[in-house]
C-alpha cells in the first residue's frame, strides 16, 4: 500500500525532481543520489505525508544543501541538449536561456524552475523553501523580469 | 511574461537516467521484502485497527456485564457441562440459577 504509494508518486513527479536536483546540484550523479535519498527518507517514515510533493522536494534540497552553493565547478545541463543536434538554432535558443537563468540568481533561479518548469504552486515553494509565499511570488516575479531583460537585450 | 513562462515550460529537459528508476526500483523492492504489505500497513490503519478491536471486546465484556444477573455465578464450568433439559427447565419456571443449583446439588447428595 504504502510502497505502491511511493512507487505512483516517483513515476509520477521522477523528472520534476530530477530537474531540480539536477538545477541545484550540477551533477547528474549528486542530482540521482538526491532523488534516491528522497524516496529512502520516505521508505523510513512512519506516517507518509498527506501531501508528498512539497516533502520530495523539500528532501531534494536538504540532502543539497550543503554543497549546493560551494561547488562552482559543477554545471551540468538541464536540459537536454543531445537531442537537438539536428537544430543548431534551437540549441542556441535554449542554451541561452538555461545561461540566463543562471544568471538570475539562485534563489530566483530555483522558483523559476520550481514554479515554471516543474509546476508547483506558490504554497508548495514557499513550503520547500520554508519561506513566505509572498517572497517566493516576489522572487519569481523579479527573476522573471530579469529573464525578459536579457532577453530583450539579446534580440536588440 | 505569460509567452515567457510558456517557453521555459517548453525547454526540453534532461531526462532522467535508467540508472535512477533501477535503483529506486530495487530499493523499493528490498524494503517491501523485508516488510511486507500487512506489516507496512500505514499507522493510522493500524492505529484504527487497534482501537476498532479494542472497542468491540469492551463492548462485549460490557454486554456480557450489563446482561448476566448479578446472583448468578459469572463463570462456572457446571453451567458449560450441564447444559441440559434440567437447566433449561429451571429457566423456564424462572428459578435462579442460584435455587437450581441448590436443588441440584441436594438431588445428588
Amino acid at each position: 500500500m504504502r510502497h505502491d504509494r511511493i512507487r505512483a508518486f516517483y513515476e509520477e513527479n521522477r523528472q520534476g525532481l530530477y530537474t531540480y536536483a539536477l538545477s541545484l546540484t550540477g551533477r547528474s550523479a549528486a542530482a540521482e543520489d538526491a532523488v534516491h535519498t528522497v524516496i529512502c527518507k520516505l521508505l523510513q517514515r512512519l506516517v507518509l505525508p498527506r501531501s508528498l510533493k512539497p516533502y520530495a522536494y523539500r528532501c531534494v534540497r536538504n540532502a543539497v544543501v550543503d554543497d549546493w552553493r560551494k561547488d562552482e565547478s559543477r554545471q551540468e545541463s538541464i536540459l537536454d541538449l543531445e537531442h537537438l543536434a539536428a537544430h543548431d538554432a534551437a540549441i542556441n535558443h535554449y542554451s541561452d536561456i538555461e545561461n540566463m537563468l543562471s544568471l538570475v540568481g539562485h534563489e530566483e533561479r530555483e522558483v523559476i524552475i520550481l514554479k515554471a518548469i516543474d509546476g508547483l504552486t506558490f504554497q508548495e515553494i514557499a513550503n520547500v523553501c520554508r519561506t513566505s509565499i509572498n517572497t517566493v511570488a516576489s522572487r519569481y516575479r523579479r527573476g522573471l523580469e530579469k529573464l525578459k531583460g536579457m532577453l530583450q537585450e539579446e534580440l536588440q | 511574461m505569460n509567452r515567457l513562462e510558456e517557453r521555459l515550460r517548453k525547454l526540453p529537459l534532461a531526462s532522467v537516467p535508467d540508472g535512477l528508476g533501477r535503483r529506486v526500483h530495487e530499493t523499493l523492492q528490498a524494503h517491501e521484502t523485508r516488510h511486507p504489505g500487512f506489516v507496512s500497513m500505514p499507522v493510522p490503519l493500524w492505529i484504527c485497527a487497534t482501537a476498532c478491536l479494542t472497542f468491540l471486546v469492551m463492548g462485549m465484556w460490557l454486554y456480557w456485564m450489563v446482561t448476566t444477573p448479578a446472583s448468578t455465578p459469572r463463570i462456572s464450568t457446571t453451567w458449560i457441562v450441564e447444559g441440559d433439559s434440567a437447566f433449561s427447565a429451571a429457566f423456564a419456571n424462572e428459578q435462579e440459577p442460584k435455587d437450581f443449583f441448590l436443588r441440584r446439588q441436594t438431588l445428588v447428595n
